[in-house]
């Protein structure tokens, strides 16, 4: 098991090469100028040389990339071509933010969708699979900033209850994590639907019933570990996916996490802090597979046998 | 399993439901706690719509910078809200020469770090900026600065250059400490330190900056704690801070939010207009736009009175001068091109485009591709068939300066608020695309008069020179002038002491709730 995760750990080394270059390329192919947007519309051609000299943007594109990737090794991602500020400790002082959004946002949508899910199952076609159908469809329909808009006017503007954003209480959080949460909602309680679906038709479900097991001990102890296999998938893919899905939720809340300073730089054209902010997503995404994977290992135990 | 749910969804229930609680009593973040009543609360809260690139006034000088900075640094001399130059730090200037001025400095003035501002830090502070090639632009012709004796400090200019006291009215060279600039070395955009009413207290990167008050300014009492300025890059959720009483300013409302805060009672609408102005572009390069009666034709044809309520919620303000009416020597004594399609199709007649022609518009962002669709529409109807490029901002450079282009929507933003700012650069042909000449304007009368105008030191007989000029530039029709950009600020009812500078130079020391 530690062999199989240290063997995975040292494979996002060329993950992140890959996706480095590959970041690297395309904000070298995109049009524009870097230096001409630190010196501003208004800067003569003279002062936006002197700043191309400064970033090093005049060096060769191989060295340039030669040098980041030398930095990088030293945990040194550059420094912001607009601030002058590392990109290292302003994603590191970013990282709560994102982090505890997209994990409230789970949250949210574990605790509504997988007991939906779990319903709509067991209860196959009846009044409250449809119901509850229709409303995770509403979820995902819904647009997530439209969501985050009518929550403020709601709980923010008219009722008062919460914080219409803000990232210095734990209140500013809950409108986020309702809004990242509901889209996600849709696609945790229609996995964990099919998938329960499949299992309570398997011969050993039969076999339990059979012996004479109550419906709640056939679902919760003997279907539901089972049927949980794709779900973890789901979520383990979905936390990819709030990472970037927050992007918009920052944006509308005001909160200070990676995504909004990724859009912004890549409006700047702040390329050091572009880079930093994929390679940072990269190994989240990496670190967060991994831990599913060894997740299934834990609720399955012939998946575990097979880690060697 | 399910009693392990169950325990976990009476959890949150209760969390939220403490959560209303205690928002509603101590946050204050409700709306009905909000309307109670704000005053004795002097620790603000600003909301803006874009983060400070920089807190070193030498290291850049973009819009959202220049806000916080205000607050925290001084210059030699400032520009008032009647746009005349007053002593900031100097006490008194004379000019001895046409190339040189001398300053006296106020004595005792402290830096936020508890040292006294002295001739030192002038010098320092000026070359500083003649460094700096991201503000260097503010310190240009600049021969020396010479520190005579502690209070007394004199700027030699290499020839009689005119705009000076202006530019020295910019942030771009304001008055930093010399020792604090030297021990924070590349770190002093987070640790300025300067004279100004607020010192610097934190920089939460993405999220704010906080200010707090300084209590030994030196130009009177600072009424606000602290001011926080707060990032909401979302305008209807600046808007509804501003409602709810999160915030107690709002800097930028959107155009579309405009009515709606001036209606509420708890907030208000303050506005007024920016020293910004938007305009098109025409490429005097290229056919047929190389032709003065094909660039009036458009002038003529492009109904700006609609556009403007379109593009501002009506709150800009039509413009015939190439040149913001905030700025110095402005006039409207120049050819006015009123809506006339008729009109523009007897010109393009004579120019030779009886039946119009095909062109195309180049655009970045969504009020601009607004703008664009209605230029079209205005020059369909005189024949003349426009398609619209829309282009990220930074490519949208790349193709102007190169010359790529027929026609394009940009604004002018002049932040010294002298004529030389807004019309040297942008219509001198000696300069380049790249430095903003991006109509390629040549006209050698207007050249000359650029250069006189920056030699004379008779203030009155210098902007008459600038009034020739834009007369000129306008008859010329090197532009489309669309409107003067709008300031549109949201502030609670109850907050006083807000009054718009006409730069946008707002300094926020007499903010106050009654």
């Amino acid at each position: 098991m530690y062999k199989y995760i240290i063997k995975r750990m040292l494979m996002m080394i060329p993950v992140v090469i890959g996706v480095s270059l590959l970041v690297f390329i395309v904000l070298k192919m995109t049009p524009g100028d870097p230096a001409r947007v630190v010196a501003g519309a208004e800067a003569d051609e003279a002062t936006v040389q002197e700043i191309r000299e400064e970033l090093g943007l005049n060096k060769p594109l191989l060295q340039q990339y030669v040098d980041y990737m030398g930095g990088l090794l030293h945990g040194d991602m550059g420094k912001s071509y607009t601030t002058g500020k590392p990109v290292f400790s302003e994603i590191l002082s970013r990282m709560p933010t994102t982090f505890v959004l997209a994990f409230a946002g789970v949250l949210v949508a574990v605790l509504i969708g997988l007991p939906l899910g779990i319903i709509s199952a067991t209860k196959q076609y009846s009044i409250l699979d449809n119901i509850s159908t229709l409303l995770a469809l509403t979820g995902v329909a819904m647009p997530n900033f439209w969501l985050g808009l009518m929550l403020i006017l709601i709980f923010a503007l008219k009722l008062g209850w919460l914080p219409s954003g803000s990232a210095d209480t734990w209140q500013g959080y809950i409108l986020p994590a309702i809004t990242l949460g509901v889209g996600a909602t849709a696609n945790f309680m229609r996995t964990m639907r099919s998938s329960m679906l499949d299992v309570i038709r398997q011969d050993y479900i039969r076999t339990v019933r059979a012996k004479g097991a109550s419906e709640h001990g056939v679902i919760m102890h003997h279907a539901l570990r089972n049927a949980l296999i794709p779900v973890v998938t789901v979520i383990g893919l979905q936390i990819g996916t709030l990472l970037g899905g927050a992007v918009v939720n920052e944006t509308v809340f005001s909160l200070p996490g990676i995504g909004t300073l990724m859009i912004n730089s890549i409006y700047k054209k702040d390329e050091p802090v572009v880079m930093g902010c994929l390679i940072t997503f990269a190994i989240v995404f990496s670190l967060v597979n991994l831990f599913v994977d060894i997740l299934y290992a834990y609720i399955d135990p012939r998946i575990k046998s097979q880690y060697r | 399993m399910k009693r392990v749910l169950v325990a976990l969804l009476t959890l949150v229930m209760l969390l939220s439901i403490t959560a209303c609680g205690s928002s509603g009593t101590a946050g204050g973040s409700g709306s009905s706690a909000s309307s109670a009543s704000n005053k004795g609360k002097t620790d603000l809260v600003i909301a803006t719509a874009a983060e400070a690139v920089t807190l070193d006034p030498q290291g850049g000088w973009d819009g959202n910078s220049l806000y916080v900075m205000r607050q925290m640094y001084n210059g030699l001399v400032k520009m008032n809200s009647n746009m005349e130059i007053v002593g900031d730090l100097a006490e008194s200037w004379e000019f001895t020469s046409d190339t040189s001025v001398t300053f006296k400095l106020k004595h005792g003035v402290l830096f936020h770090n508890g040292d006294e501002m002295k001739a030192s830090d002038v010098v320092f502070s000026i070359e500083r900026a003649q460094q700096s090639p991201k503000v260097k632009t503010f310190a240009a012709n600049i021969a020396s600065v010479v520190a005579d004796d502690d209070y007394t400090v004199t700027i030699n200019t290499t020839i009689p250059y005119a705009p000076l006291m202006s530019n020295l009215c910019h942030t771009a060279c304001s008055i930093v400490s010399q020792k604090a600039v030297e021990a924070a070395g590349d770190n002093f955009s987070s640790a300025p330190v300067g004279t100004g009413p607020f010192k610097f207290e934190e920089w939460d990167s993405g999220d704010k900056i906080v200010l707090a008050r300084n209590d030994n300014y030196f130009n009177g009492q600072v009424l606000p704690s602290s001011l926080t300025f707060k990032l909401m890059s979302e305008g209807s959720a600046r808007t509804i801070a501003l409602e709810t009483g999160e915030v107690d300013m709002n800097l930028v409302v959107s155009a579309s939010d405009a009515a709606r805060i001036a209606k509420e009672s708890d907030v208000k609408l303050v506005t007024s207009m920016s020293p910004k102005i938007e305009y098109v572009s025409m490429n005097q390069k290229v056919t047929p736009f190389n032709n003065q009666l094909v660039r009036q034709a458009i002038n003529y044809a492009i109904d700006r009175d609609s556009l403007n309520t379109v593009a501002t919620a009506g709150y800009g303000e039509v413009t015939d001068s190439v040149m913001n009416k905030q700025i110095k020597g402005y006039t409207d004594d120049v050819t006015h091109y009123e809506y006339n399609p008729e009109k523009a199709k007897e010109l393009l007649a004579q120019a030779g485009y009886p039946d119009g022609f095909d062109t195309t518009i180049l655009v970045s962002g969504d009020t601009r591709n607004t703008e664009a669709q209605l230029i079209q529409a205005n020059l369909a109807d005189v024949g003349i068939k426009v398609s619209i490029t829309s282009e990220e901002s930074t490519t949208l450079l790349d193709q102007i300066n190169n010359g790529d282009y027929d026609m394009f929507i940009m604004s002018y933003n002049n932040t010294t608020g002298d004529p030389d700012t807004s019309l040297y650069m942008l219509f001198d042909s000696q300069i380049p695309a790249s430095s903003g000449n991006r109509s390629f304007t040549n006209i050698p009368e207007v050249d000359t008069m650029l250069e006189q105008a920056r030699a004379e030191t008779d203030n009155d007989a210098r902007l008459k020179i600038y009034g020739d000029i834009q007369k000129t530039l306008t008859e010329q029709a090197v532009w489309v002038p669309l409107y003067c950009v709008p300031n549109l600020v949201g502030i609670r009812s109850d907050l006083t002491g807000y009054t718009p500078h006409p730069l946008g130079n707002d300094v926020f020391d007499q903010l106050c709730y009654q």
